[in-house]
């Protein structure tokens, strides 16, 4: 496996509209790293101008310090998971898995070895001999890996390669893509919409808007420091607080509304504070900073805790609770964000 | 609800269903009959009329080259007809809707126009052969089959599918011998039936084309009928409908039948 | 690298509808153009001619009550086959298919054998004294409709399962859990619902007809001219190519201009608003 560099990144198909612009980051030999942000974000184009399936408009796709920009598709050396898994729907799951072998001039014994043995390390020894369409959505999904697998492509590229599965297999394969990834030491691009997924597997995550990078940085960090709200929004932040620099008290106050609140961070360069539904805590005594009175208007039950939005002077809330008993909806209730869990974003 | 369980709905049905059966049945009845004109009920039973038809030497060379232009036409029109669909399909072609008009527009010249106009221009003005005109309009004919059946499939057919092989080390060209025909096989099988058997029964184009040396079935049909009245129209007429029924089972064992009327 | 692509995959096949379908329309259309008088005198001198006129109105009453009749009859099958299960459907959908497919001459030849003045027609009706003379139904308008109903009835089958096949079900047993008899509910629910499929229909045999040249050829004889035959005629038997030029723009512009109508017609009643 090798690592990739992207730099400078941009793509525009009418001249005037930027799919993309400056996109640069690198991922290193053995990472797993996730793209995420909401269809339309550039993230598809991002990976497809990476793969060679779609010309960039400027910038450069390095991979081990070789630039492979002006290669074409089929001359790269790379393996694909898409979202439709792409199986050829002709030929049987060794021939489907063998293709790139085969494309590569390999002899005929080193193709069935090979490829026996990546059917062997994905589970799929026993459907060797049936077609796609005799397959579940699962297995389809294993042989797509297999088939970019056994290549041994210097890098991986997934196209929202569990979006099509539902939600129990989709945990199952998260974990075995991790798991071979790891044991195979591949450098993996991995696509993606969903928060969760991303988080759970990835060495790093790239949040992507608007055709650029939002922040690119560790699950762990971008969970405990989202960058923008945008990210926080993406993240589950579920509540904000708007503020200006008027409202700056010093650089860890704020005063909004009558309520003077404590952060953590930095508040002198930022616009917003936020915090997690379930890091709002409800009170019984109002204690003046970081505390607002509301009133429940919907109340969820939600399996380990109740969700309830909370109406409240400086706008609606979001709060989890862990209880024995529901809260109704009209009662009044004091919230309290504790300073430690009270980010202040500057975008 | 109207369903297959209503009455009323049953009994039409059947009635519409026989009167398109029942013409085909009195054909067959009649190519037996031992008169010499066309009559029911039948008297007797031969199957002079069937030797007949090979005393006949219009149907055996019309038959011969109705034959011979079908299968050109038919293969002309894939041959013309899949590369255009490829591209208008895959490759981004600015206005693609108006170019797949283009194509389609010789369904919308009646046949009989077709055919004089063809007859005018390729026959008359550029002196090319009757058969090679014979040829080009059965290939307007079957073009627009082809583009249509084709198209179809191809909007059907994943896209990815062609960027996996790309990905895999496949060229752009191999990719479409490889992984784009063999998934597209049964719309070819497809689109090549609905040619041959169009262009086989033709006849406002064949009309015009017909030259001293070059007769097509059909119109030898329908020429002999306007001068004799005898059984073995009924006879060859039976022949073809065997040819048909052939064709439809060659069609139904290789793709389903499904295919021919999507 | 598509651009230049795509351009020698389209040529091809551009280049020869090009040349041999537009270019001879072109051919022939010119010189109907070029009179002395004014570039419109060789139409109007053709539609002056009464024949000419009646071979039109001919050729538009034979389309028109076709096209009904083969609705009428076509529609309460297309459904019935459309409702049965699956591998009835298919071997349904296969009888309809093979007169389809099965060569027009025989079609019509069938009809010759059915309606002639010794047809079985005649010699039923005579059985039961329903007439004295044999009747000449045969190389009449009528003849000549009943033969194309029966050419284009398959393809009005084939077209109204199509799109009763993609109808959702569920819709016409709400209108009957709401109290819809199937009378009611197949003009009211069903109907409506098919409006684009039956114009899509209509428009397919409206414009076959019009323009067929085989059924009037048998069925019709030589006092029964319609405009292909006409065509025919003019170029082929009397050498009028001027005449039958003419003749042929003026085939190609009714038969555009009434499929156009038909169409318009159908998004005028098509109530559902179109998602383009």
């Amino acid at each position: 496996m090798a690592n990739l560099e992207v730099k400078k990144l941009a793509k525009s198909y009418d001249g005037k509209n930027k799919v993309l612009q400056d996109i640069s980051f690198s991922v290193n030999n053995g990472e797993l790293v996730s793209i995420l942000g909401p269809s339309g974000c550039g993230k598809t184009t991002t990976l497809r101008i990476i793969a060679g399936l779609l010309d960039e408009t400027s910038g450069q796709v390095l991979v081990d310090q070789a630039d492979v920009t002006k290669t074409p598709v089929y001359k790269r050396n790379f393996g694909m998971v898409f979202q439709s898994y792409a199986l050829f729907p002709h030929l049987n799951i060794f021939e489907n898995v063998a293709f790139g072998l085969k494309m590569r001039g390999l002899s005929k014994t080193e193709i069935k070895s090979k490829v026996e043995e990546i059917l062997e390390i994905t589970g799929l020894s026993e459907f060797a001999q049936k077609y796609p369409a005799q397959l579940s959505g699962g297995q389809q999904q294993r042989v797509s890996l297999a088939r970019a697998l056994v290549i041994n492509p210097q890098l991986l590229l997934m196209d929202e390669p569990l979006s099509n599965l539902d939600a129990k297999l989709r945990l199952k394969m998260r974990e075995e893509i991790r798991r071979l990834q790891q044991k195979l030491k591949m450098t993996v691009l991995f696509v993606t919409h969903d928060q969760q997924e991303c988080f759970a597997i990835s060495d790093r995550v790239m949040i992507m808007k608007e055709g650029r990078i939002d922040q690119y940085d560790t699950p762990q960090n971008i969970f405990h420091h989202p960058r923008t709200e945008y990210v926080a929004r993406f993240i589950g932040y579920d509540n904000f607080i708007h503020f200006d620099q008027a409202q700056v008290i010093d650089n860890h106050h704020v005063k909004v509304g009558n309520i003077s609140f404590e952060s953590i961070d930095e508040c002198e360069k930022a616009k917003v504070l936020t915090i997690r539904p379930e890091n709002i805590e409800i009170v019984d005594q109002n204690k003046g900073d970081n505390t607002i009175l509301g009133t429940i208007i919907s109340n969820e039950y939600l399996g380990q805790s109740f969700k309830y939005r909370i109406k409240t002077e400086l706008g609606e809330f979001q709060v989890e609770e862990s209880r024995k008993k529901m809260r109704l909806v009209g009662e009044q209730i004091n919230l309290e964000f504790p300073a430690k869990h009270l980010h202040a974003l500057s975008e | 609800m109207l369903d297959r369980k209503n009455k009323v709905l049953t009994i039409v049905s059947l009635i519409v269903l026989a009167i398109l059966m029942l013409p085909l049945v009195l054909v067959v009845v009649t190519s037996f009959n031992t008169q010499s004109s066309i009559s029911l009920p039948i008297e007797g039973f031969t199957f002079n009329w069937y030797a007949n038809i090979f005393q006949q030497p219009d149907f055996i060379a019309g038959f011969e080259s109705s034959l011979l232009v079908a299968l050109l036409a038919s293969g002309l029109a894939l041959l013309f007809g899949i590369p255009a669909v490829y591209a208008l399909t895959r490759l981004d072609v600015p206005k693609a809707s108006w170019f797949q008009s283009f194509f389609l527009s010789p369904t919308l010249i009646p046949e009989i126009v077709i055919g004089f106009a063809l007859y005018q221009t390729v026959v008359i003005t550029m002196r090319i052969p009757v058969f090679a005109g014979l040829i080009i309009g059965h290939f307007l004919l079957c073009l627009p089959y082809v583009i249509r059946l084709i198209t179809a499939s191809m909007l059907l057919l994943d896209r990815h599918i062609e960027e996996a092989g790309w990905i895999y080390g496949c060229s752009p060209k191999k990719t479409f011998f490889l992984l784009v025909l063999p998934n597209i096989k049964t719309s070819i099988i497809a689109a090549f039936m609905m040619c041959f058997i169009n262009s086989f029964n033709n006849i406002p184009i064949s009309l015009f084309m017909n030259g001293p040396s070059l007769t097509m079935l059909p119109p030898a049909i329908l020429n002999y009928l306007q001068n004799n009245y005898d059984p073995t129209v009924s006879a060859i007429s039976v022949l073809l409908m065997i040819f048909t029924g052939l064709m439809m089972f060659l069609v139904e064992k290789a793709i389903g039948i499904k295919s021919l009327t999507k | 690298m598509n651009k230049r692509a795509a351009i020698y995959l389209i040529v091809p096949a551009f280049t020869g509808v090009l040349i041999f379908t537009f270019f001879p329309l072109i051919q022939i259309a010119i010189p109907t153009f070029q009179n002395n008088q004014s570039i419109f005198s060789e139409y109007i001198r053709f539609l002056q001619n009464t024949y000419n006129v009646q071979v039109i109105s001919r050729t538009f009453l034979i389309a028109i009550t076709t096209v009904v009749i083969v609705l009428i009859m076509g529609l309460p099958i297309s459904l019935w086959i459309a409702r049965q299960r699956t591998n009835v459907k298919q071997v349904l959908s296969l009888l309809i298919l093979f007169p389809m497919l099965t060569n027009a001459v025989v079609r019509n030849f069938a009809w010759i054998i059915i309606l002639g003045r010794d047809g079985i027609l005649n010699k039923f009706f005579m059985a039961l004294h329903i007439v004295n003379h044999p009747l000449s139904i045969l190389y009449t308008n009528v003849s000549i409709i009943i033969g194309s109903v029966y050419l284009f009835l398959p393809i009005m089958i084939t077209s109204l399962v199509g799109s009763i096949s993609e109808l959702n079900i569920e819709v016409e047993e709400a209108a009957a859990v709401l109290g819809a008899t199937p009378l009611k509910s197949f003009f009211r629910i069903l109907i409506p619902q098919l409006t684009p499929g039956i114009f899509t229909g209509c428009i397919l045999v409206f414009a076959g007809t019009m323009t067929a040249y085989t059924t009037p050829q048998i069925l019709g004889g030589n006092r029964h001219l319609v405009m292909s035959t006409l065509i025919y005629q003019q170029a082929m038997t009397l050498g009028n190519w001027q005449s039958a030029s003419v003749i042929a723009i003026v085939l190609i512009i009714i038969s555009a201009l009434s499929m156009w109508i038909m169409r318009r017609i159908s998004r005028l009643l098509d109530r559902r608003p179109s998602l383009a």
